[in-house]
């Protein structure tokens, strides 16, 4: 048997982050794939041991744009648990809100990467779309549409007014009834379906094997969210939560469980702004760190992060371990794609969800202009205007 | 939450496997941190997974303490996170892997090897994952005496 071994990245069309796979393939199919990180080490760990604490808060913020307040979330209440500090409970429901929020975002957006990557456009559109309003109620309540860096030691940066909440709810309101539609299309629309059913398979034996976290595990049956295993603000607690699994362990029950998760954080959302307490959002936090080290953990939308934290009584950091959800994902997806037809090795990679960084440059692996075999963005805008400017309407 | 509590865990531990280990204290609810030498890594490690169910590694953390180095392995059961310390040598420091029991730990073995220059003896794949093609031998920048101004730390061009 001969094989052909095919570069896929760093920087690559189909997932929008610059990671390396070698796919050893044998006609159509994968039989090996390899993988090679780093392109995106910027040393934030190293970094964080020379910052003091306030500043931490916002270069934890700043390690994904997506996911920037679980990160934050992670190591806030790290720092409070060896601080010692209580939380105001009215400042643990508006944290949890916004986490949810954010999870509502990046769902939708992956929805909506999902759509795209198997050529189903109209899906991406409506998704991400509808996503605006998740964004424009994120900016309302924290001033920002990404990074809100609302976290701050000992509580939130900003409270909640009567208005704000209603305008919440107004938009939860719509966002259920766009998100049923959703989970209706993608269980039930037949060329949807028969693209992405039986396609990354992952089964529940693999994904304990190889540590998957998130709504990859969950889409294989098993029933990990920190969420409701390791508790956090309130989850379970004082705020219901319920999970949500599939036992379908494919891509179609990847979206089926992201969907249903979309469901569940309304429900989580209107809890929260239906029952409010009022009271403080904030109280005094000290500048020095008493020494110790602690283990914090949340459940972010791409899965569990996990930070540890150890403290040497200063004002700043002895250590920060930060370790996101994508990585403890890869194993799995090294799996998934043995096997697999190259043609669905962007579905494949972009089901689990990668946290994404946005590129200013394109591969072309066709040669279809010439010798110039990598485009980029401006001579990509100027062939996409000169394309359709030639076509008939 | 049902299953194991972090008592529980840590009576078993410490009846099971008497000697092996030193330190093991709960911290805070589900947190359990013990420490174990690098030898007696994978009979903990299996005791772990055998007998009290645990599949799932969180991470590694790699740290230097300043007079050695060690690997902090965050195992992760029903909500508790059983922290394994394992300190070993600063330089040419050694630990038995666990990727045969633990799949999902052969990323995490690989960055702190690339960061601190710990050996994970049984590992086959310790490529550099992190750091980029071209990194100096012998520098590990997550050790407390690298600084960002350190010529070694630049790449040549």
């Amino acid at each position: 048997m001969s094989t052909f071994t095919i570069p896929v990245g760093p920087q690559h069309p189909a997932l929008k982050e610059p990671t390396s796979f070698r796919l050893e393939v044998d006609g159509e199919v994968i039989v090996n794939a390899d993988l090679r990180l780093g392109y995106n080490h910027r040393g934030i760990e190293k970094l964080a041991e020379s910052r003091s604490y306030i500043q931490n808060l916002f270069l934890m913020e700043r390690i994904c744009g997506i996911c920037s307040n679980a990160h934050t979330a992670c190591f806030t209440h790290g720092v409070e648990k060896l601080m010692g500090i209580e939380v105001p409970k009215r400042a643990t429901y508006i944290r949890c809100l916004i986490g949810e929020l954010e999870r509502v975002h990046s769902h939708l957006l992956w929805l909506g990467v999902a759509g795209h990557e198997v050529g189903f456009d109209t899906f991406f559109m409506y998704t991400w779309r509808d996503r605006e309003t998740i964004m424009d109620l994120l900016e309302l309540l924290s001033g920002n549409r990404v990074h809100y860096c609302l976290y701050t030691y000992g509580g939130v940066r900003r409270d909640l007014d009567e208005g704000q909440i209603q305008k919440c709810l107004e938009a939860i309101a719509f966002l259920r009834e766009r998100t049923a539609y959703y989970l209706n299309l993608g269980a039930t629309e037949p060329t949807f379906v028969a693209r992405i059913a039986g396609v990354g398979k992952l089964p529940k034996e693999k994904a304990l094997e190889l540590c998957a976290v998130g709504p990859l595990a969950r889409a294989s049956g098993v029933a990990v969210d920190i969420r409701q295993d390791d508790p956090y603000v309130g989850f379970g607690e004082y705020i219901p939560f319920h999970i949500q699994t599939d036992e379908g362990g494919d891509l179609l029950a990847r979206v089926i469980v992201r969907a249903k998760e979309l469901m569940e954080s309304y429900n989580i959302c209107e809890y929260i702004l239906k029952n409010l307490p009022a009271g403080e959002v904030r109280v005094k936090a000290p500048r020095k760190v008493p020494e110790g080290e602690v283990v914090s953990r949340v459940e972010a939308q791409r899965g569990e992060d996990i930070h540890y934290i150890r403290s040497n009584g200063t004002e700043k950091p002895d250590r920060v371990k930060v370790r996101a959800p994508t990585l403890a994902n890869w194993p799995a997806t090294l799996y998934m794609l043995k096997g697999a037809y190259v043609a669905d090795t962007p579905i494949i990679m972009a089901g689990i969800d990668p946290c994404m960084s946005c590129t200013d440059r394109m591969v072309e692996i066709a040669d279809v202009r010439g010798d110039v075999k990598v485009w980029d963005w401006e001579t990509l805008r100027q062939y996409g205007m000169n394309f359709h400017g030639k076509r008939k309407v | 939450m049902s299953g194991i509590t972090a008592e529980e865990i840590k009576s078993s531990l410490e009846q099971n496997l008497h000697g092996k280990i030193e330190a093991v204290t709960v911290t805070a609810p589900r947190r359990i941190f013990l420490t174990v030498q690098p030898l007696d890594l994978p009979q903990v490690a299996r005791f772990l997974h055998d007998k009290l169910g645990v599949t799932h590694i969180s991470t590694i953390t790699g740290r230097d303490t300043g007079t050695n180095v060690e690997a902090l392995y965050h195992y992760s059961k029903d909500g508790n996170v059983v922290t394994v310390r394992v300190p070993t040598a600063r330089d040419n420091g050694s630990i038995p892997s666990i990727i045969s029991l633990f799949a999902g730990a052969a990323l995490y073995e690989r960055e702190v090897h690339d960061i601190l220059g710990v050996h994970f003896d049984g590992n086959g794949d310790l490529r550099p994952l992190v750091l980029p093609d071209g990194w100096p031998a012998g520098v590990y920048p997550l050790r407390k005496d690298w600084t960002y101004n350190q010529e070694d730390g630049v790449l040549k061009k």
